[in-house]
């Protein structure tokens, strides 16, 4: 066996493991989707704790209006939450719009905190610890700038988190609200729907684990005391700080019917450049804390941290590695010793992709269609191939931050 | 009325399948009967046996043949043919029967060489005149008009409008000569042809065309280790299958018969070595008798052949076509040895081509493959060839040669065509050997299971070396499938109940 042969054999081996685990994530989050069916969410709550809902923002004024609009319009006691606005640094109108939804609000706990390069400019992470300081909720629930979120979306976190004393932080579902703009937001709506019904519900399931997604999520405000507030290293801070709750015992669940709706990425470009830095966010939370993996205090975390070693360095390379060793192998420049595997097992692999991938989004209304049916048909060899190098981008980019010691600045997705 | 709906929509449906399935052509394949007209097989002063060419492309066709010498042409009904080929190495003028009967006839006719102005003149043909070559220029004249193609290195194609008569001229070729051939309704003429340049592979696929009603048919190529026989340095015979087997080429061996001491121990080493050989991925093929000559009887010829036939089935070699001169093909005495297989490797020149003295008819072939010998001055030009062809090497050659041959024509871009694809059955007393994809068939009995047994005997270091090392996912590849197959029908029930969830929630 020479080392083609063995990188074959990894790469099947190592997209076949991940395969399998897969499906059964799909099977536990289509499992808790049959219970979620049956959650009855109270009308009223007995109480209303205090919440205060941050949401930092750096030269966001295409969207920040009507995200500050919606919060506005929660279905919760205007009295007993705050919103706080850190607009970080920004250089566009962002300051003016949001004072005058300020002005035409003057009776609102709307708290609009404007920083510089120097209070500010630091990244969400530094933008978040700024709000932290300027918050007094009991709880804090956090929304990304091109956020707007449904009228129940915070009540219903907080029933979820007051529920139970365990959970530590709990995620509501991000939905795309430009979804029909092109195929790539398509491929884009129907991604989320399946890393969320798949990966969070599946993992919440199973093993009541779930990853904060950085929007939608509501969290204890004495436990970020606990930590000492926002790691303003990392680019993917609501990885980190799932990671960082794990370790201290708590949980954080899945509330799917707590939603919000965002703007994804239209253009390739903006796609690309957003998805190589969460990759290279995620591989600075997994490298931080892979010192962990073999201590037993921290618990259940180690299973997530094992999920994503696995994705980001396994699978990721694995088809890295299996695309090109097809290529090469077409093109007849290497020679596999391999026998007794054939064209089916790709196949099937396909297969049982796309019928995850259905699976997924069938239980999100109106999304089971004839055309996403055809888009999940030609993602596998369009959009997940994209994923592929990104996650080399990433990858990299991540070894020159490290290299060239790069501070973390805002990267902010381009709004439309 | 719902129900009539739903008969009408069956009857529509079944009326549409009947008329798609009607229009499929679905007669058994029946041979097509080509004469060949000639005068003499070459040109005066050449030693080229232009008639054997002629002979082999039409053979190749799949087609019976009737080849008739001018000199003893009786009338005959030539509407019974569906093509003619007609062959004029000599200037003359043409027998006044010939021309009558040649101009009665209106299905393909192929003329090559000479005297095609008569023929021309004879019809009426108004204008068309062929002037000849010149050094690369070709002249014609339509009318008063003279048309003059300048040679060209690529395929031109002129249209000329002269009176009433419309025609195409081709011109094709880069040699000194200027081959081409021009069309005229149904008369296709070839001015010249070699074998020894690309005028012949021209003149091959043209006529292929022409006689398998334009067709494509794929050329095969394939490695034939020639002229087997049991005093060959059988150690080097085996490292030349070895390398064989290892570039992932099958190939045929050409096996000397042979009748006489068949038990000796060099037979029985000989034979070890030739099913060794079967169980690398070559066939057999019984090559004639060196004992073969003009005074040889060819009932001889056949009970010698069988003989050798027999021996080699009793120690497990299954020779499975004739490896023959072209010159048995028209032997009366021959026929009866012709017919045995239906499959033939001929070679053409070697001393004994096709030189029909008289008339004489040649039965249909399944296969008719070309054996061409492989050296330094053809081997650029291998793949240009349009016939099915065995690319020969003698057993002799030496190891090394033989691998620097195999090696160049590789390099070369030669793809040698799998001999399992290539059906072939050899019948001798009783003896019937068939080969088919899956296995050789002795007496309609399966021998594979046999080869099988043996093949795991039999395996050179090589291949057990390679076995070690090799990883095998076969148990993993069903495993994983297994698998799959069930996850995708619990996938598509979830999808279901989803689905039905789904509307659910629409209607509440």
């Amino acid at each position: 066996m020479n080392i083609v042969d063995s990188l074959i054999v990894y790469s099947l081996a190592v997209i076949w493991v991940i395969i399998f685990i897969n499906v059964v994530l799909v099977v536990a989050g289509y499992i808790y989707y049959l219970k979620t069916l049956k959650f009855k969410m109270k009308e009223s709550l007995e109480e209303y704790p205090f919440v205060s809902v941050m949401v930092p923002a750096h030269n966001e004024d295409k969207v920040i209006g009507k995200t500050v609009n919606s919060l506005l319009n929660f279905d919760y006691p205007i009295d007993k939450y705050e919103i706080i606005v850190i607009n970080d640094n920004s250089s566009d109108n962002s300051a003016e719009v949001l004072r005058q939804i300020q002005e035409e609000n003057p009776h609102r706990n709307l708290i609009i905190i404007n920083t510089d390069k120097v209070t500010g400019g630091k990244g969400k992470s530094n933008a978040l610890n700024i709000g932290f300081n300027a918050s007094k909720g009991e709880f804090l629930a956090i929304y990304d700038a091109d956020n707007t979120p449904e009228k129940t979306a915070l009540k219903y976190l907080l029933e979820t988190i007051v529920g139970d004393s365990v959970l530590g932080a709990v995620i509501g579902k991000f939905r795309c609200r430009n979804k029909n703009k092109n195929l790539l937001t398509r491929f884009i709506n129907i991604e989320s729907l399946a890393f969320q019904w798949m990966a969070q519900a599946g993992r919440w399931q199973l093993g009541n684990l779930c990853t904060i997604p950085g929007t939608n999520f509501i969290i204890r405000r004495s436990l970020i005391e606990e930590m000492g507030g926002w790691d303003t290293k990392a680019i993917t801070e609501d990885t980190e700080i799932s990671f960082r709750l794990y370790r201290m015992g708590y949980k954080i669940k899945f509330m799917p019917l707590a939603v919000t709706w965002e703007q994804e990425p239209q253009t390739l470009k903006v796609w690309f450049k957003q998805r190589s830095r969460w990759t290279k966010g995620n591989i600075y939370v997994v490298f931080k804390n892979v010192k962990y993996l073999f201590l037993k205090e921290s618990g259940v975390s180690r299973f997530d941290l094992i999920y994503y070693i696995m994705i980001y360095l396994f699978f990721l390379s694995a088809v890295v590695i299996s695309d090109t060793l097809f290529l090469l192998g077409l093109a007849q420049i290497i020679h596999v010793n391999i026998t007794g595997y054939s064209i089916m097992l790709w196949v099937m692999a396909y297969v049982v992709f796309a019928l995850s991938v259905l699976v997924s989004i069938s239980v999100e209304k109106g999304e089971f269609s004839i055309s996403n049916f055809f888009i999940i048909l030609i993602m596998y060899f369009t959009y997940c191939k994209l994923w592929g190098i990104v996650a080399a981008m990433g990858f990299y980019n991540f070894v020159k931050d490290i290299v060239f010691k790069r501070e973390v600045k805002w990267y902010k997705t381009e709004r439309f | 009325m719902c129900k009539n709906y739903i008969v009408k929509k069956f009857l529509c449906f079944f009326t549409v399948i009947i008329i798609i399935f009607g229009s499929i052509n679905v007669n058994a394949k029946e041979n097509k009967r080509i004469a060949i007209l000639y005068d003499s097989y070459n040109e005066y002063g050449s030693e080229e046996n232009k008639l054997s060419s002629i002979v082999n492309i039409v053979l190749s066709s799949g087609s019976v043949l009737d080849i008739l010498k001018v000199s003893d042409y009786d009338d005959r009904d030539l509407s019974s043919y569906d093509s003619l080929v007609v062959l004029y190495n000599e200037t003359c003028k043409l027998p006044g029967n010939i021309m009558v009967d040649l101009s009665k006839y209106n299905r393909n006719i192929i003329w090559i060489g000479k005297n095609f102005n008569e023929f021309v003149e004879y019809n009426n043909i108004v204008g068309i005149k062929y002037e000849g070559t010149l050094k690369g220029k070709v002249f014609l004249k339509s009318g008063n008009r003279r048309y003059s193609i300048e040679k060209e290195p690529e395929i031109s194609k002129f249209k000329v409008d002269a009176g009433n008569i419309k025609s195409e001229f081709k011109y094709l070729g880069t040699g000194s000569e200027t081959p081409f051939f021009i069309r005229y309704k149904n008369t296709n003429y070839f001015p010249y042809f070699s074998y020894n340049d690309m005028s012949y592979n021209i003149l091959r696929k043209q006529m292929g065309k022409i006689l398998n009603n334009d067709l494509p048919k794929e050329e095969k190529r394939y490695l034939l280790i020639d002229r087997v026989y049991p005093f060959m340095d059988l150690k080097e015979f085996v490292d030349k299958v070895d390398f064989l087997h290892d570039n992932g080429i099958t190939f045929y061996c050409s096996v000397m018969p042979v009748y006489d001491n068949t038990k000796f121990d060099a037979m029985k080493r000989f034979a070890e070595v030739l099913k060794y050989a079967q169980d690398k991925g070559g066939r057999m093929v019984l090559h004639y008798s060196d004992l073969f000559g003009e005074n040889i009887p060819g009932d001889r010829v056949d009970y010698m052949m069988a003989a050798g036939q027999k021996n080699y089935v009793d120690y497990g070699v299954y020779p499975l076509a004739l490896d023959i001169p072209e010159a048995f093909l028209c032997k009366d005495d021959y026929k009866n040895l012709v017919t045995k297989s239906d499959t033939i490797f001929t070679t053409k020149y070697e001393k004994y081509s096709v030189i029909a003295s008289k008339n004489c008819s040649i039965d249909s072939f399944k296969n008719v493959i070309e054996k061409v010998n492989i050296n330094d001055n053809n081997i650029e030009n291998l793949e240009q060839l349009n016939c099915n062809t065995a690319l020969t090497i003698s057993s002799d050659l030496s190891l090394e040669a033989f691998k620097k041959m195999v090696t160049s024509a590789i390099k070369k871009n030669i793809l040698f065509n799998d001999v399992s694809y290539l059906d072939m059955s050899l019948n001798f007393n009783g003896i019937s050997l068939k080969s088919s994809r899956e296995s050789i068939f002795l007496n309609d009995k399966s021998v594979f299971e046999k080869i099988n047994v043996e093949n795991e005997n039999n395996k050179s270091k090589s291949d057990k070396k390679a076995d070690k090392n090799s990883v095998d996912l076969t148990n993993t590849n069903k495993a994983i499938l297994k698998v799959t197959f069930f996850i995708c029908g619990l996938f598509v029930i979830i999808t279901l109940i989803s689905f039905r969830i789904d509307k659910k929630k629409y209607f509440k």
